[in-house]
């Protein structure tokens, strides 16, 4: 008998497992799973999405016929299980459902698309099938797992890194660059959650053709917007698969008269096979969260998981300590910088709290009321020096009375220039201050 | 008086026996005396008047052609992988027998449209051209029922 454990890689759901069941008057059936989870070396749960025919045979004969494929080779392997219960309820059943509501949320099935039930099974036999694949087609090779305690190291050097960084822009650029640096990982994301308007905003990023600072994602929505609003880490290989499924299902409910909302576009890669997404938490309060993505459906394994939760865990109570910092006073004013011959107009839409340069989307909502200050002031004032504090004092800035996130808010804010108007610039001078710098003309419009 | 197989074999529209015939992913279940279940592997189907035929690969299958040669009860699944339409055959009677010449180039036509369809989504060629469907026997059976079987609400309803 082959030992579960070995087929790890089959239960990442990149090729889907089809499970054979009968009734009590012996008629058989075959239909295929969208879940087969690893519990222990004698059991396994399977996904419940339907009182299909399945179920309805196992509820009169509880052995059944898994068939579990290596995503990699397509060498198959025969598990005799039977039923033993189903959980609709507890942490199994938590998280499988989130894996389904994750594939809910990004196909406008929220809702409609859930889990009825975790159904353990025991399992009796595991048997590798001979001849299923040609015969010299070679054994299933062993997916490379690395090297354990170069994992480890990486952890601690990267635990390390985090530690010593002393402002929150180079925390952020830290984690992610040595994430792709230490643990192979090619496209990382960081979004941070603001309380004021129940969203995430992508705040730095690396691995990726364009930096996608300013992307939003809602609480609930999608992959990211689940993790965030359950605070559990997901897991998701074979991307491509799993929606597929999902659209399945979608286009059967729609045939069905079902009301559907509109597939939500994921950020980040366009063709991400796997994705790996973790809650910044510090106790109950949502920092962001940390999402890495790669184009190889298998990129991600159960220690990425377990190894970057800590790191998350660890990086959540550095942004808490780096946010809360006491800013220092205001200094005098420096002289202000020649001007360039170029111009640029800044258009703010108070009704949609929004900016625009040049007619461009650039910044809303808190770090556009922010930067919308910060330009008027500059305008009126000539005033360059900025201090943190006076932000936080602000009323009309609506920022929260307690963790204000104001320094993740200045980076998105910075980003966004760097990218959209690199002709203005908020340069930190010193902790809790930052100076207006342009090379421009200024053109105020308030709509 | 219109029998069960004649009124299954009525629900295979045209457009039905193409997607059946297309060579699409292809599992069978059967079951043995103790009713306990098992799958097999399969390179696709053939749909005749009131019967099927399902080309199934021996070596990967021998428990299923057991429980086959003993009950004759067979289920079988070809799914679109891209798409995940699914339709499942159920069928009585199956008795095992060699593949006629024109069944060979079906099946061998199956085969390649399979492995094509595994590549669709995602698996290498060179990968999929490992599928072993090299000695195939045929599973001819009488037709007892035609399911919808694509995930969803209507998953194990007979088709209309």
């Amino acid at each position: 008998m082959t030992a579960l454990r070995e087929l790890m890689p089959c239960f990442q759901g990149v090729v889907p497992a089809a499970i054979a069941t009968c009734d009590a008057s012996g008629v058989p059936n075959v239909a295929y799973v969208s879940q087969v989870y690893y519990l222990d070396e004698g059991h396994v749960a399977l996904s419940c999405q339907f009182f299909n025919k399945t179920r309805r045979n196992i509820d009169q004969n509880p052995y059944a016929c898994v068939k579990v494929m290596h995503p990699v080779t397509l060498d198959a392997w025969r598990l005799d299980v039977k039923f033993v219960r189903a959980e609709s309820s507890g942490p199994l059943f938590d998280e499988m459902e989130l894996r389904i509501q994750a594939i809910a949320a990004h196909t406008g099935m929220k809702g409609i698309f859930r889990l009825l039930s975790s159904d353990i099974y025991e399992v009796l036999d595991v048997q590798h099938v001979p001849g299923y694949l040609m015969p010299g087609s070679g054994d299933a090779p062993r997916l490379e797992m690395g090297d354990t305690r170069a994992e480890l190291r990486g952890l601690q050097v990267l635990s390390d890194r985090v530690s010593r960084t002393d402002d929150l822009a180079d925390l952020l650029k830290t984690l992610l660059h040595s994430l792709c640096e230490l643990f192979r990982v090619q496209h990382a994301m960081f979004l941070m959650h603001d309380d004021s308007d129940a969203r995430l905003y992508a705040v730095e990023s690396a691995g990726y053709d364009t930096s996608g600072v300013g992307a939003e994602v809602a609480l609930g929505e999608g992959l990211i917007g689940t993790v965030a609003r359950t605070r559990r880490p997901l897991r998701v290989s074979g991307m491509a698969e799993m929606l597929r499924y999902g659209r399945a299902v979608r286009q059967e409910m729609q045939a069905e008269g079902a009301q559907l909302c509109e597939e939500i576009p994921l950020p980040g890669l366009c063709d991400a096979q796997s994705q790996l997404a973790l809650p910044l938490a510090v106790g109950e309060r949502l920092i962001g969260v940390l999402a890495l993505e790669s184009a190889d459906p298998l990129a991600f394994q159960d220690w990425h998981e377990a190894y970057l939760s800590l790191l998350a865990n660890q990086a959540a109570l550095a942004i808490e300590r780096l946010a809360e910092r006491a800013d220092e006073e205001p200094l005098p004013e420096p002289d202000r910088p020649p001007l360039a011959a170029r111009r640029r107009t800044f258009t703010w839409y108070e009704k949609d709290e929004v900016v625009f340069c040049d007619g461009e989307y650039l910044v809303r909502n808190v770090p556009g009321r922010i930067f919308w200050k910060l330009l008027t002031e500059h305008s009126q004032t000539g005033r360059t020096e900025f201090a943190n504090r006076e932000l936080r004092m602000d009323d009309s800035l609506g920022l929260p009375a307690y963790k204000d996130n104001l320094e993740s808010r200045l980076i998105l804010l910075r980003k966004r220039l760097a990218e959209r108007c690199p002709d203005v610039r908020l340069v930190p001078v010193r902790r809790g201050r930052f100076v207006l710098e342009r090379d421009c003309e200024l053109e105020l419009e308030a709509r | 008086m219109i029998c069960r197989a004649q009124r299954a074999s009525c629900l295979i529209d045209s457009e039905l026996r193409e997607f059946l015939q297309t060579g699409h992913v292809c599992v069978i279940a059967t079951r043995d005396e103790e009713l306990r279940p098992d799958w097999g592997h399969a390179a696709g189907v053939r749909v005749l008047k009131s019967r099927c035929v399902v080309f199934v690969e021996p070596d990967s299958s021998n428990r299923s052609l057991d429980n086959l040669r003993a009950n004759g009860l067979i289920a079988v699944v070809v799914t679109e992988p891209i798409t995940h339409r699914a339709i499942q055959l159920k069928g009585k009677g199956a008795k095992l027998r060699d593949l006629t010449a024109a069944e060979h180039k079906l099946a061998s036509r199956l085969a390649q449209s399979a492995r094509q369809a595994v590549i669709e989504v995602g698996i290498a060629p060179r990968v999929a051209a490992t599928w072993n469907f090299e000695s195939l026997v045929a599973v001819e059976f009488e037709l007892t029922g035609v399911f919808e079987a694509t995930p969803g609400p209507k998953a194990g309803t007979e088709v209309a």
